[in-house]
């Protein structure tokens, strides 16, 4: 499939600081919920206040916010077709987040309610706990027949995926430090379940009438990245060998023992070795990482790369070649080489530099709980008080995408595929005489609303059944917008 | 390099010190100007931890607290 559709969904972290050292440590779980999902409730009205094009909980752009499981705010992208239209969509989702948050807060003190509202967007708390960040991809129904093929890659991408953790009172069992914040929260390869058990893929049964058709591909194992750089890599490689699964292309691939492990393993020394069913010797997720690289290398020798293709398969090389001199450590996880500057593209490793340079200022050693603080911290969305929003802003960060383009995203829809439709009907509708009910990511329903009348007259529900426009979108690759936005405007019209 | 890129830098300053008005300016190497820029940048990061760390009371541990989402 040359046309890939991509989307991410994150969950974020709400945090109320009360500045009285209110712990919360001992609040059982029902009432720690309690008082988050009243917070979301602010933030719900902030996003009435605040003035973007919505209808229910879908917006403008396409995307959708709302409050999801343990009521972490979740921000989903419109389905966007080049990577780098996936990496300014989830941007802009971490900034209209932000919005909410700061107008929440206003709210929040306006209610009497002390203390300043933050948003992290990680993966853990200080106490384990754990949130997602997950990922979409529509696939040929080739490539899932060999879908396992894809796993090894997805275990060791974390080398240029995650996030980085501060272990708190880092073992030397589980060591202090860990390239990804999901790593440790994955126990199996396969589930059809999103929360208590997890799967690296989710394989979700409303996905499986669809054999035959191409469907969703629904990752788990992604951290919440920062780095503009780390996300579009993460959508590129992956979508990459996607590519190669769909045209079955792949053919004596690495298969870890223990897919599990092995995931836990690298996420605590990054050049560990794994143990392979099929192969003798050593190897670690560099190792596996490149023979992926190799077999897509080879691929698009005999094959025409699509939209970007090219343009990431340098950077996956540029970036393999980058880790190969990385010297950590082994004693205190100091990093002491870095030649090719990836620190300025990969999270973790951006965040452990960060964390050394406190240690050496500072004399902290990995016990200290401030460095789990600076972690947390570099997660935060607030422009004043984020640490990577700061390093963005001294320029020790590279960019993938602008401002403007982040910009453009929190309004505007991908033009290349529903989204489009979804999200200029949204604003078409918008303050007019009718109710826009988007269903699904598939369906949206335009019903009037009654003209110069009470709603409650008599014949009103019959009327509303009538007099609706109902819009089906099921293919995402299918962009006929100017039919179905012509029929949008007339319909508004008339009953405005 | 413009006169307001190396003023940014803090190096135009030293160099004016002292210096004739004719003296044709003398060349400030590249890499000596991005060092200095990097350092400065540097100090900023330094400094702005610095303010974070300020606020890293062990509360915050305690009440950063969430439940578990999917």
């Amino acid at each position: 499939m040359k046309s890939r559709i991509f989307g991410t969904e994150c969950e974020y972290a709400l945090f109320h600081s009360q500045g009285e050292g209110k712990s919360k440590s001992r609040w059982e779980d029902e009432l720690l919920l309690e008082h988050l999902k009243g917070i979301t409730q602010y933030l719900m009205s902030a996003l009435k206040v605040v003035g973007y094009p919505l209808a229910g909980e879908f917006l403008g752009n396409g995307g959708r916010f709302y409050i999801d499981r343990g009521a972490h705010p979740e921000y989903a992208t419109p389905e966007c077709a080049s990577v780098s239209d996936v990496v300014a969509h989830e941007k802009a989702g971490d900034r209209i987040v932000w919005e909410l948050a700061e107008l929440a807060g206003f709210l929040l003190a306006q209610a009497g309610k002390t203390g300043k509202l933050h948003v992290f967007k990680n993966n853990v708390d200080a106490f384990g706990t754990t949130y997602g960040c997950h990922e979409n991809y529509l696939v040929a129904p080739r490539a899932m027949e060999s879908i396992s093929f894809i796993v090894p890659f997805l275990v060791t991408r974390q080398i240029f995926t995650g996030a980085g953790r501060v272990m708190k009172g880092g073992t030397t069992q589980t060591g202090p430090f860990q390239l990804s914040q999901r790593a440790d929260f994955i126990d199996r390869v396969f589930s059809d379940r999103t929360s208590q058990v997890r799967g690296i893929i989710n394989l979700r049964k409303r996905e499986i009438p669809r054999q035959g058709q191409n469907r969703r591909l629904h990752i788990l194992v992604g951290d919440s990245n920062m780095s503009e750089y780390a996300l579009g890599l993460r959508a590129g490689t992956t979508s990459l060998v996607l590519r190669l699964l769909e045209e079955d292309a792949f053919h004596d691939m690495p298969v870890l023992e223990s897919s599990v492990e092995a995931m836990k393993d690298i996420s605590r020394r990054f050049d560990c070795p794994v143990k392979l069913e099929n192969r003798q010797g050593r190897y670690n997720a560099l190792d596996i990482q490149t023979i992926y690289l190799e077999k897509v290398h080879r691929f698009f020798g005999q094959h025409e790369p699509g939209l970007g293709e090219e343009e990431i398969l340098q950077l996956w090389s540029n970036t393999l070649t980058g880790l190969r001199k990385v010297k950590i450590s082994s004693e205190n996880w100091t990093l002491e080489d870095d030649p090719e500057d990836l620190k300025r593209r990969i999270d973790w490793i951006l965040k452990l530099w960060l964390i050394n340079r406190v240690q050496q200022n500072k004399r902290f050693d990995w016990q200290d709980y401030r460095l789990q603080h600076l972690d947390a911290r570099y997660h935060d969305l607030d422009p004043v008080s984020g640490i990577f929003q700061r390093c963005q802003e001294l320029n020790l960060t590279d960019r993938m995408v602008n401002d403007n383009e982040i910009r453009k995203a929190k309004v505007v829809p991908p033009d290349d595929t529903r989204a489009w439709t979804r999200g200029m009907t949204i604003q078409s509708a918008s303050g007019k005489n009718v109710d826009v009910i988007v269903q699904n990511w598939e369906t949206i329903d335009i019903v009037a609303r009654p003209k110069g009348r009470s709603s409650n007259h008599p014949f009103d529900r019959h009327r509303r059944m009538v007099n609706r426009l109902e819009i089906k979108m099921e293919d995402p690759l299918v962009v006929d917008h100017a039919s179905i936005l012509e029929k949008v405007r007339d319909f508004v019209e008339m009953w405005d | 390099m413009s006169k307001s890129k190396q003023a940014k830098t803090g190096l135009i300053h030293k160099r004016q010190k002292g210096k004739k008005e004719d003296t044709p300016e003398a060349p400030v190497p590249s890499t000596s100007i991005s060092e200095e820029a990097t350092r400065q940048k540097l100090k900023k990061l330094d400094e702005f931890m610095e303010g974070v760390l300020q606020k890293a009371g062990p509360e915050f541990l305690d009440e950063f607290k969430q439940v578990e989402g999917e």
